[in-house]
């Protein structure tokens, strides 16, 4: 069974979040903390977490230190915990590592539903995130995909797919899938249009996730290492 | 001081010239004749030396203007060669002035002269001639006779002056001394008058502002042609034409420089203002006095004027001279005062050359009115130059302080560009504040308040309390999407929109339909207020749809006409009529967020049900 982890330093929306969390079912809490300190610690002594639920202004630093700790383990569940899915904190969360985000709107009473569907495949992703991602790809040097006109039903022979643009972490498909989220459309109305399964959509969203977080963290490898030959110190391999 | 010394040292020396030793000759052995007997021969070149008988006796100096007044024509002057001639080493006969031309004869013997004695003469009357007898021609057993033929005509102070003969030694220094006065002085006064009135005229006819030495310019150059009076002996135009138009030139010299004295006193005195008729009657009496001139048909007639025209010319010249001391006297300034002296001296030697003129008794002296002009002329071109010269300086001081003026100018543009941009930016931060609180208060507040009134209402109910708290949530995120800088155009607006509603109407059993038209492009970006606007439109079309008009399915959609972009909403509900619905439908809200947009809204009945379309203008309407 399961395991949650839950970071938040709020009082009420933590104790909402713990009752929905130690009803019967699954997963359970395993553990409840509010600082940075705390869960860091819970994460270090290798106590139970599958899954981590955070959030990112804690009083003692940034949940994303919290992110990065609990990405080391492979498997491991980390979402966000945001008030509107507002598109920085959600991207940096993605870009240390998370794979999602949930909305402490009270829309997800389910938590539990939720924490399956992501589980099963991928989080929810807003068109402002899916627009902020697109841009990010774009702005990189050499990608010239355009995505307002690149999302296109598969089976149309007639209509130009955006090619994925060399050096773009993302596949064509995804970044089809990417540009219908972005303009709106459900995955259910991105999978038909795609010809693919709402799953499927899912997988892709989730590869979306994991592959911005490892193209993000490359990308600070990378600097990092170039600063060091700048500074003729040795480089992180 | 050093120029007035220089006047003061001028005017001696020319004092001294004129009033001192009358002895022209001072060195031994030199005698000087006086005593002559002469007699008229006629115009035509006499081939010997009269008799005895028709000689008369001649005191010298013998000015023909008084002693013969209207003769033309060769005149001999006989003098007994004296004993001491035997002695001299090299007998020389030294002839100061022999006008218009003289030659010495020995007995029936030519010795020598100057060019041409026959009519019409060369101009000689101002050359002294030193000529060496040849010892051949003296012979010590008879008394001989020494002649001077003199060729003159009227008008013209012929005749000649007294004769020196003696070792040729003792009379070369006077001669010399006398030659260079009258002739290589002379000469240098005519170039350094040319170069000053070239350097005069060059200035101001290029700088207007010093206009008053154009005038002075053109008299210094007719003051040097003038003097070629004294210098050329052969012109290339008639003799007579020539001598007119010399005598002509000292009347334009007079009118032009009294014109420069008005305007220079004009210039430098503050308040002056010379006499309107000056100019016009200066100027008359220059062309009066060289129509006269120029009209005589002989030396004579011409003679028969003078003395009125020159008269008139003093009086002018006294005028313009006085002018300048008076100058000097209102602006004692060094320069002024430089050219007050030079304007006495001109003045002094004028009246002295003036009376000589008239003097019809006298022979041998000397002009020294273009000597006395040149300290008062380079005075005047010194206060050209000076003015020039801090002309120029003012110009460069004026370069550099504009230079340093356009660079603190152009400092301070830009400092107040930045400011106006800061103020700018400053203005639409505010105003943007101004609208955000304003859309808190309104929306938001609104909600908040309606909530707050409804948890402590005695009736209340959680639905409803949900319901309020769910349109607080619905109006912050839409204050936050329209403030987002990347997403504000109505595809970017609408497709959140759509994808935040979407489970509100799934919950409902409802379906909101998106679709984008594939014409669609990448729609104009609006601003905040207007994306806001649009944004609170179509929430508040699809609230209705989704509380009043029952329908299972609703559509959002998003296309491109010819012109715009066109938002519709449809659903296949009830349907209402615009025109009579309640205003809780917030229909007046609609048309007048449509307004602000600067769009086009209108609702029709359709078969299925209702469809509302907004038809956006092209350009995006911003306030």
């Amino acid at each position: 069974m399961d395991q949650v982890l839950l970071v938040e330093d709020d009082v009420p929306t933590r104790e909402w979040l713990v009752a929905l969390l130690t009803s019967a079912g699954e997963p359970q809490l395993a553990h409840a903390c509010g600082t940075v300190q705390e869960a860091l610690a819970w994460l270090r002594a290798g106590r139970p977490a599958d899954v981590v639920l955070t959030d990112l202004g804690l009083p003692d630093g940034s949940g994303l230190e919290v992110i990065r700790e609990a990405c080391r383990t492979p498997g491991r569940e980390v979402l966000v915990l945001s008030i509107f899915g507002d598109e920085s904190n959600v991207l940096s969360a993605i870009y240390a590592g998370a794979g999602g985000y949930l909305l402490k709107d009270g829309s997800v009473d389910s938590i539990r539903e939720h924490l399956h569907c992501l589980r099963s495949g991928g989080s929810p992703l807003s068109p402002r995130i899916a627009r902020t991602l697109i841009r990010r790809t774009r702005q990189a040097p050499g990608t010239e995909t355009s995505p307002t006109t690149a999302f296109r039903p598969r089976d149309d022979a007639t209509s130009a797919v955006a090619p994925s643009a060399p050096g773009s972490p993302l596949s064509e498909r995804e970044l089809d899938v990417l540009t219908g989220i972005s303009k709106g459309f459900s995955y259910v109305e991105v999978a038909t249009a795609l010809g693919i399964t709402t799953n499927t959509v899912r997988t892709h969203v989730r590869k979306i996730y994991d592959k911005l977080a490892v193209n993000s963290r490359l990308e600070a490898l990378y600097e990092y290492n170039r600063r060091m030959d700048e500074q003729g110190r040795p480089r992180i391999c | 001081m050093a120029l007035l010394a220089c006047f003061v040292a001028v005017i001696s020396f020319i004092l001294w010239v004129r009033l001192g030793d009358h002895r022209e000759v001072t060195a031994a052995p030199a005698i000087e004749l006086r005593e002559t007997a002469s007699a008229e021969v006629g115009r035509s070149y006499p081939a010997s030396p009269p008799h005895a008988e028709t000689l008369r006796p001649v005191r010298l100096p013998d000015n023909w203007d008084g002693s013969r007044p209207d003769y033309s024509g060769y005149v001999w002057y006989r003098a007994e060669l004296p004993n001491a001639v035997h002695g001299w080493q090299r007998p020389t006969v030294y002839l100061p002035v022999a006008a218009m031309n003289g030659e010495v004869w020995i007995d029936t013997a030519r010795v020598g002269g100057a060019g041409r004695m026959t009519f019409p003469l060369s101009r000689h009357f101002y050359t002294p001639q030193l000529i060496e007898i040849p010892r051949a021609l003296i012979r010590a057993d008879a008394t001989q006779s020494l002649w001077v033929l003199v060729a003159g005509h009227p008008g013209y102070r012929s005749g000649l002056a007294p004769v020196w003969i003696g070792e040729h030694d003792a009379l070369y220094p006077a001669w010399r001394e006398r030659r260079f006065w009258q002739t290589e002085g002379n000469a240098a006064t005519i170039v350094i008058n040319l170069t000053l009135a070239v350097f005069v005229l060059l200035i101001g006819w290029r700088d207007r502002a010093h206009g008053a030495y154009v005038w002075f310019g053109f008299a210094a150059v007719v003051w040097a042609l003038r003097n070629l009076n004294y210098w050329v002996t052969h012109p290339v135009i008639p003799d007579l034409l020539f001598a007119e138009l010399c005598v002509s030139g000292a009347a334009w010299f007079v009118a032009l420089f009294g014109i420069f004295a008005m305007r220079f006193s004009e210039e430098y005195q503050p308040g002056y203002v010379g006499p309107r008729w000056f100019l016009p009657a200066a100027l008359g009496y220059a062309v009066v006095a060289t129509g006269y001139f120029l009209h005589a048909s002989d030396y004579a007639r011409a003679n028969a004027g003078f003395l009125v025209l020159a008269a008139i010319g003093v009086g002018i010249t006294v005028w313009g001279l006085v002018r300048l001391v008076r100058l000097a006297i209102a602006r004692p300034t060094g320069e002024l005062v430089a050219v007050a002296c030079g304007a006495l001296t001109y003045l002094l030697l004028l009246l002295n050359d003036y009376q000589v003129g008239i003097n019809r008794s006298s022979q041998g002296e000397i002009f020294m009115r273009q000597y006395a002009a040149l300290p008062l002329f380079v005075a005047i071109t010194i206060t050209l130059a000076r003015r020039y010269m801090e002309a120029l300086q003012r110009t460069r001081d004026l370069a550099s302080s504009l230079q340093s003026e356009v660079a603190t100018q152009r400092a301070q543009l830009e400092q107040s560009f930045a400011q106006l941009r800061e103020a700018e930016r400053e203005q639409a931060r505010s105003q943007e504040r101004t609208r955000v609180m304003g859309d808190l208060h309104d929306g938001l507040g609104m909600h908040l308040a309606t909530a707050l009134r409804q948890s402590r209402s005695a009736a209340h109910t959680d639905r409803l309390l949900t319901e309020t708290l769910q349109d607080c949530m619905d109006e912050l995120r839409i204050a936050v999407d329209s403030l987002d800088e990347h997403e504000r155009d109505p595809l970017s607006l609408l497709g959140t929109l759509r994808y935040r509603m979407a489970p509100r109407f799934e919950s409902l059993g409802m379906r909101l339909d998106w679709q984008v038209a594939d014409n669609l492009g990448e729609p104009p970006a609006l601003d905040p207020s207007a994306a806001l606007n649009l944004l609170r439109l179509v929430q508040e079309a699809l609230s209705n749809a989704l509380k009043h008009s029952g329908a299972s399915v609703v559509t959002l959609s998003l296309s491109r006409p010819p012109a715009g972009v066109r938002v519709a909403i449809a659903d296949n509900g009830c349907g209402f009529d615009p025109a009579t619905v309640a205003h809780g439908h917030g229909i007046g809200q609609m048309r007048s967020r449509a307004a602000r947009l600067g769009a086009v809204i209108d609702w029709q009945r359709t078969a299925d049900g209702m469809v509302l379309s907004l038809t956006l203008p092209q350009v995006p309407v911003t306030h």
